[in-house]
C-alpha cells in the first residue's frame, strides 16, 4: 500500500474557504432515504475518505455531490470549482467501436479543453500506448487508468473517486492509489474517495466521512479511525478492521 | 448513364439522405434502437393514411404521428427504463394496423414501400435541406452522444444533459425516417438506418471509422438500389431494391472482411 504524506490542509482552518460545504444532506433511492443529516465542510487539498458497510449510501452520496441524482439539503461547492469523476464501474459493450483516445477527445471537445490538457492527463495516467485501443478490450486496470485520465483532463480541483479498485488485483490497485495520491500531492487537488479499504484510508485520508445505519459521522482521520467509531458505523465488532488499524497505528 | 433533371434530383437528394441515414443509423445501432426504428417508421403510416383521407400532404401527416411517437418512446424510456420493449412492440403492431385500415388501398403500397416517381426541384430542395440539417446537428452533437453512449453518469458529470441529448437524438432519428419515407416507405425506412450501420460495425476500428463506413455503405446501397430500380421499369418502388443492396453489402462484408475485435 502506498504510504502518503499527510495532506497539508489543516483540519479546522477557518481562514481558508472550504472547497465544499454540505448541510443537512439527505440522499436516497426509489423514494427511500438511505442516509440523512450529512454535515461537513472540506478544506482545499484535503483527502476525504467515505467509508461504511455495503448499502450505506456511499455511492449515492458521491452521485448527489456531483448532482447526478436529486437530494435534499445543501451542497455548496466553491464558486468555479471544477470536478472530475471516476465512477466505480462502467458497463461497456465490448463491441462498442470507441477508442480510448476518442473518448478523451470527446470530453475535450465538449469542455473545449486544449489538446495539451488531454495530453498531460494521458501522460499522467500512462495511457499513451493504449489510446488506439478500443475501450472494450482494455484490462480492468487499463480501463481504470483511462477513467482517471478522463477525470484528470480539464485539470479539476476536486476528484471524486468511487471505489476505484473494486475489481482490480492488488498490484494494479496499488498503482491506481499511487496515481491518485500523486494527483493530490503534485496537482494540489482535493480528493473525495469512496473506499472499503481501511488500511488505505488510514494511509491517505486527512478526513473521514462514515456512513452507516442511515447516519453520518465526520471528522479527521485520527478522530474517526478508532475502533469505537468504526464499530458503531459497521454495527458489529470489527475484528478484521480493528486488527488492521492496530497494525498500522 | 445520362440522367435527366428529375433523376439527377433523385440521386442528389438520395446521396444526402444516405449520409444522414448512415450517421443517425450508426448511433441508433449503438443505442440498440433497431426495434425503435421499426416502431417509429411504422408510426408514419397512420399519419399518411389520415392525411390522405383528409386530402392533406402525406408528409405532414407522417411528420405529426412520428413526432407524437418519438415523444412517446422518449417518455417511456425515461419513465419506465427497461419496460419499454413490450410497449414498443404494442405501438409497432397497433400503428401498422391503424395505418393499414385508414390508408386508401391504392396509396398503401406506396406508403409501405416508397415510390419511384420523379423528384421535383421542390422535393429535391426539401429532402436535401432536411438531410443537410440532420447531418449538421448530428455532427455537432456527436461528442455528447459518444459520452452518453459510453456512460450516462460520466457524461452528466462532464456537463452533458443526457436526457436532452437522448430526446434530440430521437427527434433527429424520426426526422431521418421521415426523409427516408419517400425512397423506402414506412416498412423499409428503418432498414436504411440499421443495415449500413451494422456493416460499418463489422469494419470499424473506432468511432470515426465506424461512422465513415456506415455512411459509405449507406451511399453505396442507395445509389446502387436507385440505379438498379431505374433499369427495371416494372418495379413499383425502389425501396426493396435499396434495402436488398444494403443487405448484400452487409453479407459481402461479413463473409470477406477481416474480423475485428
Amino acid at each position: 500500500m502506498p504510504h502518503a504524506e499527510q495532506p497539508a490542509a489543516p483540519a479546522h482552518n477557518t481562514t481558508v474557504e472550504p472547497v465544499l460545504v454540505v448541510q443537512h444532506l439527505e440522499v436516497g433511492i426509489a423514494g427511500k432515504t438511505v442516509v440523512r443529516d450529512v454535515d461537513f465542510s472540506l478544506p482545499p487539498r484535503a483527502s476525504l475518505a467515505v467509508i461504511g458497510p455495503n448499502g450505506a449510501g456511499k455511492t449515492l452520496l458521491l452521485q448527489s455531490l456531483l448532482g447526478l441524482i436529486p437530494s435534499r439539503g445543501n451542497i455548496r461547492w466553491r464558486t468555479g470549482a471544477n470536478l472530475g469523476y471516476v465512477p466505480q464501474r462502467v458497463e461497456t459493450d465490448a463491441r462498442l467501436p470507441l477508442r480510448a483516445g476518442e473518448l478523451l477527445h470527446a470530453k475535450a471537445k465538449i469542455q473545449r479543453l486544449p489538446e495539451s490538457d488531454v495530453r498531460a492527463a494521458v501522460d499522467w495516467a500512462g495511457l499513451g500506448p493504449l489510446l488506439e485501443q478500443r475501450v472494450g478490450t482494455l484490462s480492468s486496470g487499463q480501463f481504470q487508468r483511462m477513467l482517471i485520465a478522463f477525470a484528470l483532463s480539464g485539470s479539476p480541483e476536486v476528484l471524486l473517486v468511487d471505489e476505484p479498485t473494486a475489481s482490480l488485483d492488488e498490484l494494479v490497485e496499488e498503482h491506481i492509489f499511487e496515481l491518485l495520491e500523486k494527483a493530490r500531492r503534485e496537482r494540489g487537488m482535493t480528493i473525495i474517495l469512496v473506499s472499503h479499504d481501511l488500511t488505505l484510508v488510514r494511509g491517505t485520508a486527512s478526513h473521514v466521512l462514515c456512513l452507516g445505519g442511515g447516519k453520518a459521522w465526520f471528522g479527521t482521520a485520527e478522530e474517526m479511525l478508532v475502533p469505537e467509531v468504526l464499530e458503531r458505523v459497521y454495527s458489529h465488532p470489527l475484528e478484521f478492521h480493528s486488527h488492521d488499524l492496530e497494525g498500522k497505528a | 448513364m445520362s440522367l435527366n433533371a428529375s433523376q439527377a434530383y433523385e440521386f442528389g437528394a438520395a446521396v444526402l439522405v444516405a449520409v444522414a441515414a448512415g450517421l443517425v443509423g450508426g448511433f441508433a445501432l449503438l443505442k440498440r434502437m433497431s426495434l425503435a426504428s421499426d416502431v417509429l417508421s411504422h408510426l408514419a403510416l397512420p399519419g399518411i393514411g389520415i392525411a390522405l383521407v383528409f386530402q392533406l400532404n402525406p408528409v405532414l401527416g407522417a411528420a405529426s404521428t412520428l413526432l407524437v411517437g418519438t415523444v412517446l418512446v422518449w417518455g417511456l424510456e425515461k419513465k419506465t427504463g427497461l419496460a419499454t420493449e413490450g410497449v414498443i412492440g404494442v405501438v409497432f403492431a397497433a400503428s401498422l394496423a391503424i395505418g393499414a385500415l385508414i390508408t386508401p388501398k391504392e396509396a398503401l403500397e406506396e406508403a409501405l414501400f416508397g415510390q419511384l416517381q420523379p423528384l421535383t426541384l421542390m422535393g429535391f430542395l426539401a429532402a436535401s435541406s432536411a438531410a443537410i440539417a440532420i447531418t449538421t446537428v448530428l455532427l455537432l452533437r456527436k461528442d455528447s452522444l459518444v459520452l452518453a453512449l459510453f456512460s450516462p453518469g460520466l457524461a452528466s458529470s462532464t456537463g452533458v444533459n443526457v436526457s436532452r441529448v437522448n430526446l434530440e437524438f430521437l427527434l433527429l432519428f424520426s426526422f431521418t425516417i421521415l426523409v427516408c419515407l419517400k425512397f423506402l416507405g414506412a416498412l423499409l425506412a428503418g432498414a436504411l438506418l440499421m443495415i449500413p450501420a451494422a456493416t460499418g460495425q463489422r469494419l470499424a476500428t473506432g468511432m470515426k471509422s465506424f461512422l465513415q463506413f456506415s455512411v459509405l455503405t449507406s451511399i453505396v446501397s442507395v445509389v446502387a438500389g436507385l440505379m438498379i430500380a431505374s433499369r427495371m421499369p416494372r418495379l413499383p418502388s425502389s425501396g426493396p431494391v435499396i434495402v436488398l443492396a444494403a443487405a448484400a453489402t452487409f453479407i459481402l462484408v461479413t463473409v470477406f472482411a477481416p474480423k475485428r475485435a
